[in-house]
């Protein structure tokens, strides 16, 4: 059975974004340190799996990047594979899959996730998308949550967790930016 | 104090049942090291109702009188209530005027650090007047999804600066922040 794991930034105070999806808090932190993270995590996926807003963002951001020859060259390389990499994009709404290797889920999502799981191949990388991490997580379907905690708290957002869950804490790292990285399996 | 890793130190009825139960030496060792220089626990009356008694039944064994629970039963205290009048503690005493001018007063005062292990409320008042000056976070392995949370009070955010994340056994990480 193929994993479902979500990384995720988070504040303090267990927020994904601020109200209206605020996203501000995040940026100051970002060190290169941490992108080698997330492409090590990238390099062992063998699927990103994606929200309409979070894929329709990254889509308009990363091919630009991936021809962009005077950026930093571990960019260049980060971004070479989020274009690479086979993206899939659940949404009912979506018409036009206008990044590189896409393709779309809808309908019946927790069937097709479901089904998703049960194909052989690599775990399966969620980055931001918070309304289908917040179904995936109702229905059970997350296996692991990377949280990438920030160090700031912003009082009022969107919550990533709504309801108890326990875990078994499987890895951590920490990054001069403050930034501290928690990975839990979910225990059933 | 405590946090579940969405940030809350209680569940909405004040449950505790979610925390991670039996500490190790190490991270025993981690509250002795970074209580070596505390002489004085702040707490709200809510906590210390629990709290007092339940260090001082400690004491009584031999057996679970060890370190850990002589620092936290003999340290001197002050519990925060609007409502007592009398101390019914002892080596404690009860601070009843405005929080923020009793606590100033206290970190004006000659003396080692001062430490608090809560409750919600008591936290996030002194977190709200900015009179906090270090955190260590005990993440435990569980989100709650609702409880009582420390930052809410805040008008606008707070920008911590990392000093160290560490892991213990019981799968327990404790997050060491200074105020920048």
């Amino acid at each position: 059975m193929r994993r479902i794991i979500v990384s995720m930034n988070v504040t303090l105070d267990g927020f994904m974004a601020g109200p209206d999806g605020a996203l501000d808090w995040q940026f100051q932190n970002w060190t290169s340190d941490m992108a080698e993270l997330m492409g090590d995590q990238l390099s062992k996926a063998g699927a990103l799996l994606l929200g309409k807003n979070t894929y329709n963002a990254m889509a308009g951001y990363w091919p630009a990047i991936g021809t962009c020859l005077s950026l930093p060259r571990d960019d260049i390389a980060f971004a070479a594979m989020m274009n690479s990499c086979p993206k899939i994009v659940c949404s009912n709404t979506l018409t036009t899959l206008s990044w590189n290797n896409s393709r779309l889920i809808k309908g019946n999502l927790r069937g097709e996730i479901l089904k998703l799981k049960q194909q052989p191949g690599k775990d399966i990388l969620i980055y931001g998308s918070g309304r289908l991490v917040s179904s995936l997580t109702r229905w059970g379907l997350i296996d692991e949550y990377r949280l990438w905690i920030y160090p700031v708290s912003i009082g009022r957002g969107m919550p990533l967790f709504a309801a108890k869950l326990n875990f078994k804490l499987v890895g951590m790292r920490q990054f001069p930016s403050g930034v501290v990285v928690l990975n839990y399996e979910v225990c059933r | 104090m405590q946090l579940s890793v969405d940030g809350y130190v209680a569940g909405p009825n004040g449950e505790m049942d979610w925390m991670a139960m039996g500490w190790g030496d190490d991270i025993k060792n981690y509250i002795i090291a970074l209580t070596e220089p505390v002489d004085t626990i702040l707490i709200g009356r809510k906590l210390a109702e629990g709290f007092i008694p339940h260090w001082a039944a400690l004491m009584e064994n031999p057996e679970t009188a060890d370190i850990f629970t002589q620092k936290m039963a003999n340290t001197h205290k002050v519990v925060f209530s609007k409502t007592l009048t009398v101390s019914a503690w002892d080596n404690t005493d009860l601070a009843t005027g405005d929080l923020v001018e009793e606590v100033k007063k206290l970190k004006t005062m000659d003396g080692g650090d001062i430490i608090t292990y809560g409750g919600a409320g008591f936290a996030s008042s002194l977190i709200k007047a900015g009179l906090v000056d270090e955190y260590h976070l005990f993440i435990n392995p569980a989100a709650l999804g609702n409880g009582m949370p420390i930052f809410r009070e805040l008008e606008g955010r707070l920008n911590l600066k990392l000093v160290k994340a560490q892991a213990f056994e019981g799968d327990i990480v404790v997050i060491y922040y200074k105020t920048s």
